[in-house]
This record gives C-alpha cells, sequence and structure tokens, in this order.
C-alpha cells in the first residue's frame, strides 16, 4: 500500500529521429530514418578517422572527451538503427495477426 | 511506431525517472558540442573542399538532431518535475482539508487526474465511509484520504471508488461481502 508522489511517465518526443517522410511503419519510412541515421554515422567515422592519419600536429588532435562524445554519438545512431528496425518488426507482426 | 523506441537515448535511473537537470541534459549537449568541435577541427586541418559535402551535411544534421534531443529531454523533464510538484501539492491539500474537505478534495480529483498511483492488491485495504451522501474513501494503513465524493447509494459509492482506480490504471476488486 502507497502512495506513490513521483509517478509521472518521461514521455520525451524523438520523433525528429524519425524519417521526415511520417512515422508509419512502412518499408518507405523505415528505409528513409535508418539511412539518415546510417549516413550521420558514416560521416562522423569518416572524420574520426581523420584525427587518426596525416601528419601530427597538436593543435589538430581533439581531446579523449570530444573523441569519446562522438563515437558516443555514433555508437547511439547504431542503437536508433536497432530500434527502428525492431520496431519495424514488431509492427508488421502484429498486423499479420 | 512507438516513439519510446528511442529510450537508450535517455538519461535516467532504473526506475525510469530522470536524475538531475545536468544529467539530463549533458549527454546529449556534449556529444553535440563534440561533433561540432570535429567538424571545426576538420575544417581546420585541411580544406573545406576536401570532404564530401555529404559528410558535412550529416554531420551538421547530427548535431541538429543532438540538440532536438536535448529539447526534448528538457521538455520531458520539466514536465516531470511540474506533475511531481502537482501531486505533492494535491495530495497535502486532501491531508490538511478537515474543515471544507469535501471542495478540497473535489479541487483535487479534478486536477490530478492521472496522477495518483496506488497499488491496489485488495479492496479491503480501504474503507469507504458515509455521513448522509457524503462518502470518503481512506487508506487504512496510512488514514490517508483518497477521495471524497457524493453518492446516492453504497453501490454507487463503491462503483464510483472503482471507476476512480479504474482510470488511473490500477486494479479494483470488488469488496465481497461481510
Amino acid at each position: 500500500m502507497q502512495h506513490k508522489t513521483n509517478t509521472a511517465t518521461l514521455k520525451p518526443d524523438f520523433k525528429h529521429r524519425l524519417s521526415v517522410l511520417g512515422d508509419e511503419p512502412s518499408p518507405r519510412c523505415v528505409a528513409d530514418a535508418v539511412n539518415n541515421a546510417a549516413n550521420q554515422a558514416s560521416s562522423l567515422i569518416i572524420m574520426i578517422q581523420g584525427q587518426f592519419m596525416g601528419p601530427e600536429c597538436s593543435d589538430c588532435k581533439l581531446s579523449d572527451e570530444i573523441i569519446y562524445n562522438c563515437l558516443e554519438s555514433v555508437y547511439h545512431l547504431v542503437l536508433d538503427m536497432k530500434a527502428i528496425v525492431n520496431a519495424y518488426h514488431n509492427a508488421v507482426q502484429e498486423d499479420s495477426k | 511506431m512507438k516513439l519510446n523506441i528511442f529510450e537508450h537515448r535517455m538519461n535516467i535511473g532504473q526506475d525510469g525517472r530522470f536524475f538531475n537537470l545536468p544529467d539530463t541534459l549533458f549527454p546529449s549537449l556534449g556529444r553535440a558540442a563534440a561533433i561540432a568541435e570535429l567538424l571545426e577541427v576538420a575544417c581546420e586541418s585541411g580544406s573545406i573542399n576536401s570532404f564530401d559535402p555529404d559528410s558535412l551535411q550529416r554531420a551538421s544534421q547530427a548535431i541538429r538532431l543532438e540538440i532536438r534531443d536535448a529539447e526534448s529531454l528538457i521538455d520531458a523533464y520539466l514536465e516531470e518535475t511540474r506533475s511531481s510538484a502537482q501531486v505533492e501539492t494535491l495530495a497535502a491539500m486532501v491531508q490538511i482539508g478537515e474543515e471544507d474537505d469535501y471542495k478540497l478534495a473535489e479541487l483535487a480529483e479534478a486536477n490530478a487526474e492521472g496522477q495518483f498511483v496506488i497499488n491496489v492488491t485488495n479492496w479491503a485495504n480501504y474503507s469507504l465511509d458515509a455521513c448522509g451522501n457524503r462518502y470518503r474513501y481512506t487508506d487504512k494503513a496510512t488514514q490517508e484520504i483518497l477521495l471524497q465524493f457524493v453518492a446516492d447509494s453504497d453501490d454507487e459509492a463503491e462503483e464510483i471508488c472503482m471507476d476512480f482506480l479504474r482510470r488511473r490504471g490500477m486494479q479494483a476488486k470488488k469488496k465481497k461481502p461481510d
């Protein structure tokens, strides 16, 4: 028996991570959303790679923290893709029942 | 598609709630800043023309979306903070409302839509007391008044209580006859 006071559910709106074509579970929207995330991730990786090649230049080297955050961003983009594909798969399965 | 699929972007505790404002916002803003710095250094160290324009566009998009994440998170954080504060205020109003408690409870009921969470496993944990046509629904353990209302009969009063619980997504069992 409890009367909780902190009961609000968290509902941040991450709709901007989905396709601009819409949020319905259609192959077109899923492909667009995954493509967007994949393009962002690959662009970031290309730029991170630039940090590890070319002439040594202390001014051009980013700190570990910056590199970590960039890699974290790429990691989240990979998780986004996984989440979008899983959500699409679940939605299609539910529809077919 | 469900929009809560991006839960991995929320920095929350095991109980599903936010920690505090810095912990909520800094991860997204930190990532946005890091990507911006990466772009800055990439443009400083080489010619801007050496980059595929698509890479620059996508990296900029990544920054924009990280900032949008932060905006959404702060909206959700503020909503949670406001809701918690409101529930605490309303609970206090119900508890202190001795003289004009009916009016206070009515106000609390009107404003606390979806805010009260009571783990109901057994209807018998509560008492439903009547004085005339006024009813008081109380938690037996804490003596906390959960709801006060007017009903024409005991059956109607029970229905109102059960509806009160149901609307909050809680299980309610009908009172067993003594």
